[in-house]
């Protein structure tokens, strides 16, 4: 037991075990815990209720902010917007502007359109028979796709336009800003050992989304827009509250990646090849 | 299709609540875990519970990892007078049996049981070997497992308490870099360990056994009928029929042990088809025991109908998703956003193998392991696939209750691993240790 | 055209999110996990036999003074090590180097030692005096109020008197005395023993009259003493479950393993021969015997001059009142959640440890009143 080499603590050559002189060894892993106080709780319940206030107080002016941003993006895309629809997003809030684009029928779909449909029908078959992993998820997709190919060509008279598309949008993404906030109040500001570090993740979080609706809402707006209803549900389906998911998950990795080196130092964490 | 529109409404109604009773309690395990200042420890008990040990290593084929864990418990530190290891070879057709005769020649503590005839499986194998022990606790470890040296010690200390009639330890995958899923499926057993299970344990529910780095008492085993032959999943079966007769499960952190887990979604997609069903099949089978149990506290008895009820929830939202799908192209449009939002979110909350993402950050940032952390965003592949897969197991395993029909098997995972391969964190030894021999 | 290239940046985007994974993963691809130490062995004493390992690598290093000279310094690089033979320090001594001292250490009051400390022969440490942690191949007198940050490793007989606190391990591989108003995280020796050691009255469990046993005799169907037969079941294998909670009027006999929803109060000279839990509280009369392991969820009290001889394990706090003796075949341990207090005259051969800490209290009302009688 006197100098085990593979021991990182015991073994005197190495890095972690030549001092021997700390204040503090780092618990194990299996009786870790993080000690959160209740001031950090009470902080993060009026950080999200503060926000979510904030954000349904102002929903109106926001939206009309997104809107513009949108309209903005779709100009230097060159995507034809023929006007505004008010559409009302709550009950008892003041209607929002959505932008209008035109919407091909599937008659009206162009050889293009139906072409990039095959194309991506073709596209994602071979990837779900190529990646076993990721099949289930790319089935789902090509679903959507049948599906929405199926009832656009069965029921012709079927209206769906811009503007029940920025409704649904808005609503999604009202719904999901003022969630967020209590989701990510858990996420990053409760256990995330910097207060300020937390804070910047909750709001750095609200921005983001905000800023990824702008350019998602666009995208959207093209593909119905070259491509109708026949592509429509399998991309909503991934860019809408999924992507949200995504980047959320992305923001939470690195605030755990950073939480981690904080509290246990680089050379206390667990020993990994990762 | 005022009719379609109210079952569609129905559906995503039913979805959203059940996922979000699950959302909400995997947060609850989240936050309790997190919140650990000490669990039930037994770690001080380490060295000073000392009963009779039979170690069972059931075995079919395994060539590729036979010898890493003979020679592993071999190395284990717990007293030799009071340890025997049993390697069961179940009709194996490669050098399986050799391996095991040579490491019984070179430790006399090692006491193979070779079958030829009876059923097969490692469900059959235990029962038939079960009658003929004779130690107060029985350990098991799957053969891919590679148990350190103080182990064994870890896992017998929860036993001084007599009410303990199962232990586990926790799994951790050393085949990490052997492919993206597997480097996934070791976020997912950090939560499954690191997280919920510690956090069942130390809200005084029942663990959860796994059967494989845990053990029984034999005592205990036998009041309860032994092992269930006819259970896919013969460790949750035995954690439930052991609860339901007043003993508990106990969960031991800090006894970790390597495992071998699926390379390949082939594998790893039959893997848990198998828990899906016979996990559900423990649900018919208990429920109406659990409902009546004399033991168990209501808030014991809801627990255990989530437990067993887990694989559900993957149904749920595909049934959710379609039935928002259907509102989608009807007039209910405009209501279809909020419920579909509300739903995705909780929804995805359950994005691995029946944990949130909480739970799985909380369980990476205990462990400390930082760059691991970042493949966080990459487990939604795993997300989309658990839930094809569980969706599978279960239409398949309802079509066969229904039909009357057999359902599936038991069916063995795949091993990967090279035998004398000796890369980094490859065990991959093919006979006793030459210094292990010598002594 | 411009839309094409939004949707290709578009797409770009989405793929950043999984950048840094994508990243990550390229980097670990092939790399197996390293996560486990497998040759981890829980031992007591690690601290010690870690630091003294350390040690004999330190000494294989170059140092500056003479090899047969009084003081010589190894250099670390990263810090100095001083090696000597006798230290003697005077009162308020600062030493902020790690020291390898070859023969005695005696040190006067109210001393500070901020690095490790290793001492081959005996060691006498002045009242008030803090120390980093301590090595000693010999034996140990620790005079009241000394304070060790970390732990406590001695070879021979240790004696901390009044008011020491150890924050992390004491190990003896002798003997501790841990004296009145003393802390510590947990203490292991083959012989741990509080103030106040009374060896002279014997604490023999006396046959009472009339006893419960558990599990009843197949006549007895009606509650006495505190004990509802219909409350008892089998859980099979040999164990029982009790679905309430036990205050006995009369001494308890527990024969078989026994689960206990409920809180246990038992009786002066109860006998428990086989395993038992307790989910609530548990308080064990005065002169009881225990001869197998005693486990509760909630708090433990054994009472004065209770006989263990093996596992005391609580999710609670412990109380070992006057007398107690821990006197098994092999080594004992009691262990609580939360505090561990012991009170004068306990003697245990193994280790008390505690998640909170372990605490010696004096109990002046046991000298008067001794459970055997007046002394």
């Amino acid at each position: 037991m006197v100098n085990r080499p593979d021991n990182p603590i015991a073994n005197t050559s190495s890095d972690t075990g030549r001092s021997v002189s700390r204040n503090f060894i780092f618990p194990h892993r299996s009786v870790r815990f993080s000690d959160v106080g209740w001031g950090r709780i009470l902080l993060a319940f009026i950080v999200a209720l503060g926000l979510s206030l904030f954000l349904f107080r102002n929903a109106v002016p926001i939206m009309k902010l997104h809107t513009t941003l949108a309209i903005d993006l779709a100009g230097k895309l060159n995507l034809p917007i023929i006007g505004y629809k008010a559409v009302s997003v709550f009950p008892n809030m003041e209607p929002a502007q959505a932008p209008l684009t035109s919407v091909p029928k599937f008659l009206e779909i162009g050889t293009a359109g139906r072409m990039l449909w095959l194309v991506c029908l073709l596209g994602l078959t071979i990837l779900a028979a190529r990646f076993q992993l990721l099949r289930s998820f790319l089935v789902l997709l090509i679903l959507l796709l049948l599906a929405s190919a199926l009832v656009s060509s069965i029921f012709e008279r079927y209206e769906f336009d811009a503007g029940v598309f920025g409704q649904i949008w808005y609503r999604q993404v009202m719904l999901v800003w003022i969630l967020l906030p209590w989701f990510t109040s858990i996420l990053f500001l409760v256990f995330q050992p910097n207060i300020l570090e937390g804070l910047g993740w909750v709001l750095l979080s609200q921005i983001y989304s905000f800023a990824f609706s702008v350019i998602r809402m666009t995208f959207v707006m093209g593909v119905l827009h070259y491509t109708g209803l026949i592509l429509f549900p399998s991309v909503w389906f991934l860019v809408g509250t999924l992507a949200e998911l995504i980047f959320l998950l992305q923001f939470y990795s690195i605030s755990i990646y950073r939480a981690t080196g904080k509290q246990y130092k680089a050379r206390s964490s667990w020993v990994s090849s990762f | 299709m005022g009719f379609i529109i109210l079952i569609a409404r129905i559906l995503v109604f039913l979805s959203m609540s059940v996922l979000t009773l699950y959302a909400i309690r995997h947060y609850w395990f989240a936050w309790t875990r997190l919140r650990l200042r000490k669990a039930k420890d037994t770690m001080e008990l380490v060295g000073f519970v000392n009963p009779t040990l039979t170690v069972l290593v059931p075995m079919h084929n395994e060539e590729k990892v036979a010898a890493d864990i003979l020679q592993a418990l071999a190395d284990n530190d717990y007293d030799k007078s009071k340890l025997e290891v049993i390697p069961l070879n179940d009709r194996s057709s490669d050098g399986t049996a050799a391996i095991i005769n040579q490491f019984a020649a070179t430790y006399p503590f090692i006491k193979p049981h070779h079958r030829r005839e009876g059923r097969g499986g490692k469900p059959a194998a235990l029962a038939e070997i079960t009658g003929r022990l004779t130690s107060e606790i029985v350990l098991l470890f799957d053969a891919d497992y590679v148990p350190g040296k103080g182990m064994l010690k870890m896992l017998v200390a929860p036993f001084a308490d007599p009410e303990i009639g199962a232990v586990m330890g926790r799994v951790v995958p050393y085949n990490t870099g052997d492919s993206l899923l597997s480097g996934l499926l070791s976020l997912e057993r950090a939560s499954g360990y690191q997280g919920a299970q510690q956090a069942r344990y130390n809200l005084g529910f029942t663990a959860q056994f796994g059967g494989t780095v845990g053990g029984v008492r034999r005592k205990a085993l036998e009041a309860v009928g032994g092992w269930n032959p006819d259970s896919l999943t013969e460790d949750t079966d035995l954690t439930f029929a052991l609860l339901l007769s007043g003993w508990r499960t106990a969960y031991v952190n800090r006894a970790e042990c390597y495992e071998e887990v699926p390379q390949q979604w082939s594998v790893r997609r039959r893997q848990l088809m198998r828990w899906v069903m016979g996990h559900t099949a423990c649900l018919h089978d208990y429920w109406p025991d659990i409902v009546r149990a004399k033991f168990l506290t209501a808030r014991e008895k809801i627990e255990c109908f989530f437990l067993l009820g887990m694989y559900w929830t993957a149904p749920w939202l595909v049934i959710g998703w379609i039935a928002s799908l259907v509102l989608f192209f009807t007039i209910e449009a405009h209501y279809v956003p909020i419920l579909m939002i509300a739903m995705t979110l909780v929804g995805y909350q359950l994005f691995a193998n029946q944990s949130n993402f909480l739970e799985m950050g909380s369980a990476l940032l205990l462990d400390g392991n930082r760059k691991r952390v970042l493949l966080m965003p990459l487990n939604l592949l795993n997300f989309f696939a658990n839930i094809g897969a569980t969706c599978h197991a279960m239409a398949q395993f309802y079509w066969a209750r229904i039909t009357g029909g057999k359902g599936a098997g038991w069916d063995k995972t795949r091993r990967t691993r090279a035998a004398a391969a000796g890369g980094a964190g490859s065990f991959g030894l093919s006979a006793p240790r030459e210094k292990a021999r010598e002594e | 055209m411009a839309f094409i290239v939004f949707s290709i940046l578009f797409i770009g985007l989405l793929y950043s999110h999984f950048s840094l994974a994508h990243m990550v993963w390229t980097q670990a691809r092939g790399r197996n996990s390293a996560e486990l130490d497998m040759d981890y062995v829980r031992i007591e004493d690690y601290f010690g036999q870690s630091f003294r390992g350390k040690v004999e690598e330190w000494l294989k290093l170059p140092y500056e003074g003479s090899r047969t000279g009084a003081m010589r310094v190894i250099d670390r690089g990263v810090e100095k090590v001083i090696v000597a033979g006798k230290g003697m320090f005077p009162e308020g001594r600062r030493e902020r180097l790690a020291m390898i001292l070859e023969d005695d250490f005696v040190c006067g009051p109210d001393c500070h030692f901020e690095r490790e400390l290793m001492v081959s022969s005996n060691v006498h440490v002045g009242h008030g005096t803090q120390l980093q942690a301590l090595a000693c191949d010999g034996s140990a007198k620790l005079e009241k109020g000394v304070t060790v940050r970390r732990w406590l490793d001695v070879a021979g007989p240790l004696e901390m008197q009044a008011d020491c606190r150890v924050i992390s391990k004491v190990c003896s591989q002798h003997s501790i005395y841990f004296g009145p108003g003393s802390e510590t995280l947990s203490l292991f020796a083959p012989e741990i023993e509080t103030e106040g050691r009374f060896e002279s009255l014997s604490q023999s469990v006396s046959e009472p009259r009339e006893v419960l046993l558990i599990p009843h005799a197949a006549n007895i169907t009606e509650p006495s003493h505190g004990y509802d037969p219909k409350l008892l079941y089998s859980m099979g294998g040999g164990s029982y479950l009790y679905n309430g909670s036990l205050k006995l009027t009369a001494p308890l006999h527990v024969r078989a393993p026994l689960v206990v929803k409920g809180d246990v109060e038992t009786m002066e000279g109860s006998m428990i021969e086989a395993d038992m839990k307790v989910k609530g509280c548990v308080k064990i009369g005065a002169m009881s015997m225990i001869r197998a392991n005693l486990v509760s969820d909630g708090d433990m009290e054994l009472g004065q001059g209770v006989f263990f001889q093996r596992v005391l394990h609580a999710g609670g706090g412990i109380l070992l009142k006057y007398g107690v003796r821990g006197l098994g075949q092999t080594a004992v341990v009691v262990y609580a959640s939360k505090m561990l207090t012991v009170e004068s005259n306990v003697v245990v051969r193994g280790k008390l440890a505690s998640g909170d800490k372990v605490k010696a209290i004096s109990s002046p009302l046991a000298w008067l009143k001794h459970p055997a009688g007046d002394i």
